[in-house]
């Protein structure tokens, strides 16, 4: 464990000493995102300008739910995105060899060895729509809820991580799976509104088959409609099961590994 | 063979090629076309909870599904991508293979959204018919002439997003963020053009001016156009054709100055 913590901690030096080389990527990268998030602001204006509540949530909890969605699309841009398609990369050509051949867990260095430092400023930035909507809504959260949104935004990052991991796994077994990461992103989407807003089977869908309600909508809730503890405990063992998966997975598709060339 | 035969027969056979690219990529052309359904069937999801069983400025469910069910068609028929290839072709110095051939580079733009086009077309139109026909709460009340002015728009809009979306590609002959600005100009329309909503759901007189920009022309005009909601009142219609025809107008020749000055500034990576 902390061998891994270590690593991680390495990895992330790594990853900003190269990226100190490009500092005005960063303002650049501050811009967009401000202004991306500024534009996501306006939408949900626009929405409710004809209504007083969308799917039971009104304005300022909209926000907040946007603020998670950004911290989340974030972390998959900053950690996920750029491993994973090393990772295809790798497989494709072979040179996931060398990775094996390292004295560290390959799963782990696959997933974290390149982030793209900047983009920490959208998580940084999402979470700072999530005060503002806090301190808009006036009613200061009690230290339960705090915990719990703590707990619950954990689990939809390892959700997340969980889900990409399996579908990038599957590289080793199908060559072009880049295609999965843009289906991804665009169903991901749905995860900018309650999951209230769906109907139907579409809703159950975005619940527990392609989970963004856990994802997004749930540690939203814990600092608004307020969660229970059942709540708490399906995310949390739902968030270990699919990581723990991903682990099966892995060592799965390592076995059927035979590297590209000879 | 005049010039003009000559040029035509190029176009044939380029499209013949492009063809038998995207038929290689036929999985991967599908996904892209599901994908980008995603985002406007959210908006409708939206729209459907907010106006419940009522309706809101004359649109009710069924006008919602109708209403993004056209932006869906029109999305996938005029949305442009050119930017990521120009961006990547630039800076990886591909370009110049490109630049080297008898053949101005924009022709093997046009021909490819021209070829993604038609594959798109031959195979939501055909869906959208079987649908309405199944379903008749989803066929729009269009007629002869509606369809009509509604595929004039359509190609006036292509050329719109087209010629805006290589401007911003060839960006990438002075900034490597090419597409990163590109993705600033989409939101905006996705804002302003009425993909995420119909005009007369933003508050009053507020967007009559997008009118003017290649926003709602490119988008919300045509869609209204299909469901017949622009027949009461023909002069937005001449307006919405007159704003395309000035945009392509102006974009055009802004192109043919940026091209020449982008040439000038183009160093080949890598020779």
């Amino acid at each position: 464990m902390r061998q891994t913590l270590r690593l991680l901690r390495e990895f992330l030096r790594a990853c900003f000493v190269e990226e100190v080389e490009y500092r005005l990527n960063f303002i650049g990268h501050l811009l967009t995102t401000g202004l991306q998030l500024a534009l996501a602001v306006f939408m949900a204006n626009i929405f409710f300008f004809r209504a007083d509540s969308v799917g039971g949530w009104s304005f300022y909890e909209v926000l907040l739910l946007l603020g998670v969605f950004n911290a989340i699309h974030g972390f998959i841009e900053m950690v996920l995105q750029p491993n994973m398609s090393r990772l295809v990369q790798h497989i494709r050509k072979g040179t996931l060899d060398y990775v094996l051949l390292k004295p560290v867990d390959s799963q782990l260095f696959v997933s974290f060895r390149h982030m793209v430092f900047w983009k920490i400023a959208d998580i940084v930035l999402g979470l700072g729509l999530v005060v503002f909507a806090l301190v808009q809504m006036g009613a200061w959260p009690t230290w339960q809820a705090i915990v719990s949104f703590f707990v619950l935004f954990s689990a939809a990052l390892c959700l997340v991580y969980a889900i990409w991991m399996m579908l990038m796994t599957l590289s080793f077994w199908a060559v072009k799976v880049d295609n999965l990461s843009y289906l991804f992103m665009s169903f991901f989407d749905t995860a900018r509104f309650p999951v209230s807003v769906y109907k139907g089977f579409l809703r159950l869908a975005l619940m527990y088959l392609f989970p963004v309600g856990l994802i997004t909508t749930l540690p939203a809730s814990a600092l608004t409609k307020g969660v229970s503890v059942w709540q708490l405990l399906v995310a949390g063992v739902l968030a270990l099961a699919f990581v723990a998966l991903t682990r099966l997975l892995w060592r799965l598709a390592l076995r059927s590994y035979t590297s590209a060339s000879s | 063979m005049n010039r003009l035969t000559l040029f035509l027969n190029k176009y044939a056979r380029l499209f013949q090629v492009e063809w038998s690219v995207m038929l290689a990529y036929r999985s991967e052309s599908l996904i892209w076309m599901v994908g980008a359904f995603v985002q406007p069937l959210i908006s409708l999801a939206v729209w459907l909870t907010i106006s419940g069983t009522g309706s809101i400025n004359g649109y009710g469910a069924r006008e919602y599904i109708l209403y993004f069910l056209g932006v869906l068609l029109v999305e996938r028929l005029t949305r442009s991508w050119d930017v990521w290839e120009l961006d990547q072709d630039i800076r990886e110095g591909t370009f110049s293979a490109k630049l080297l051939r008898p053949f101005h580079p924009i022709h093997w733009s046009v021909t490819q959204n021209l070829v993604y086009k038609s594959f798109f077309a031959l195979l939501m139109v055909p869906a959208w018919l079987v649908l309405g026909w199944l379903f008749p709460v989803l066929s729009p009340a269009a007629n002869l002439s509606s369809v009509l002015l509604f595929t004039l728009a359509i190609i006036g809009s292509s050329a719109v997003r087209f010629l805006t979306g290589y401007m911003f590609g060839l960006l990438a002959f002075w900034t490597n963020r090419a597409i990163s600005i590109f993705l600033i100009y989409e939101m905006a329309h996705l804002l302003l053009s009425g993909r995420i909503a119909p005009l007369s759901m933003y508050p009053d007189g507020w967007l009559e001016w997008s009118l003017w920009l290649p926003f709602y022309a490119t988008v919300g005009f045509p869609v209204e156009l299909l469901s017949g909601r622009l027949s009461d009142n023909p002069q937005w219609i001449v307006l919405g054709f007159c704003s395309q025809i000035v945009w392509i107008a102006m974009l055009g020749l802004a192109l043919r100055l940026q091209w020449r000055a982008g040439l000038k500034k183009y160093g080949a990576v890598g020779g």
